[in-house]
């Protein structure tokens, strides 16, 4: 909460009423060396949030039936999104460092003990329901709409107007293409993109922390299309054992047992299988995934 | 383990076959090594991108095929 760019983005969720966002703030007043600016000042938080449109709510981030009541709180709200402001201790259930500053990412000196202490070891699977791809598909083009703009070698144009005007076209084109700007879109021509496809231009204003944040959406950006041409280019290059072992554990989600029942293949012929080609397509993404680590950081 | 034996080991780890001595080790050198804890992240990277393909990507026509050229491995 220290970073400017998280009040950038408070004030622009509340600007749209976003009431489908809430946001989780685990405040567990610990920083890397020292404590944060306001501790476990939950009052203050909340009423910074509240200055900014949001709805707030305070809560023991370990009882779990006050998050749960918390969350109902913030899908009944309308109009605006809901922040929890949850207190919680760091390590909480292992003595060693529960609540202490200078543990932060260092590894504990007995992690058995420390399991012990937790309750011992368990297995737990939390089925959580998936997207629906078709719903996820990105829109195909708009039927009758096919032309960019072009322009004669050697006619005249502002690149700003021809930037406005191709911008547009593509939003003509192609109905998941939204635009943002940070408040010059008179000058950037953006605007013939506001008036054509109000419902899909964004006004950041002068928040530019905020401004390219908003732009990279998970699941659709640029990047992401990118990383899906290169791993389906390298599918098809893969052998047929390999792409036919990667394809069934990794893009349709069975088991390896299942895998090696329908390829009447052992368990380990399976993984060998598995292993090669998982290692041709990470080798194909590496300058991806480094980019894509570079971006979060 | 080494980080050639480690890159090997990858895939095993995470179908969670490895025994408890190796996985053991296994987890002593990702404690260690920088070069393989990202390696290791980049390889469920990979596997999660993976799982972000549109299922159309496996059409019942690729299936077939793909299905086949284990019936005729097995075969030959």
């Amino acid at each position: 909460m220290a970073e400017g760019s998280i009040w950038e983005a408070f004030e622009h969720a509340a600007h749209y009423g976003l009431d489908n966002l809430t946001a989780i703030v685990d405040v567990n007043r610990l920083g890397q060396t020292t404590e944060t600016m306001l501790g476990w000042d939950l009052d203050t938080y909340a009423a910074r949030a509240r200055a900014f449109g949001w709805h707030a709510i305070t809560l023991d981030g370990h009882d779990l039936d006050a998050v749960e009541a918390a969350y109902a709180e913030a899908e009944a709200t309308r109009g605006r999104p809901t922040v929890l402001f949850a207190k919680t201790l760091k390590g909480k259930g292992v003595k060693a460092v529960e609540d202490k500053p200078g543990k932060h990412g260092k590894p504990l000196d007995d992690p058995e003990d420390a399991i012990a202490e937790l309750g011992g070891a368990r297995e737990l699977t939390v089925a959580v329901r998936k997207p629906d791809p078709a719903a996820a598909a990105a829109p195909g083009p708009v039927p009758g709409k096919t032309r960019m703009p072009t322009w004669e070698v050697g006619e005249e144009v502002a690149t700003r107007r021809a930037y406005g005007e191709a911008l547009t076209a593509l939003g003509d084109l192609r109905p998941d293409v939204v635009a943002l700007d940070g408040e010059v879109s008179n000058s950037t021509n953006s605007e013939l993109f506001a008036k054509a496809h109000p419902d899909r231009y964004f006004e950041m204003y002068i928040a530019e922390q905020q401004t390219p944040t908003a732009w990279t959406s998970p699941e659709n950006s640029a990047l992401n299309l990118e990383i899906r041409q290169v791993i389906t280019a390298v599918l098809d290059e893969l052998p047929a054992r390999q792409r036919a072992v990667l394809s069934l554990r990794d893009v349709t989600d069975r088991t390896a047992d299942e895998v090696c029942e329908m390829l009447q293949i052992s368990a380990a012929n399976q993984r060998v299988l598995l292993h090669r080609a998982r290692a041709v397509v990470r080798e194909r993404l590496a300058d991806y995934l480094m980019e894509e680590k570079e971006a979060k950081t | 383990v080494n980080c050639d034996e480690f890159v090997e080991l990858v895939t095993a780890f995470l179908d969670d076959t490895l025994d408890p001595e190796t996985e053991a080790r296994f987890v002593d050198h990702l404690a260690l090594c920088d070069g393989c804890e990202r390696y290791l992240d980049q390889f469920r990277t990979t596997i999660s991108e993976l799982g972000r393909l549109p299922p159309e990507t496996l059409s019942p026509a690729t299936r077939d095929a793909l299905l086949s050229a284990f019936h005729d491995w097995h075969t030959t």
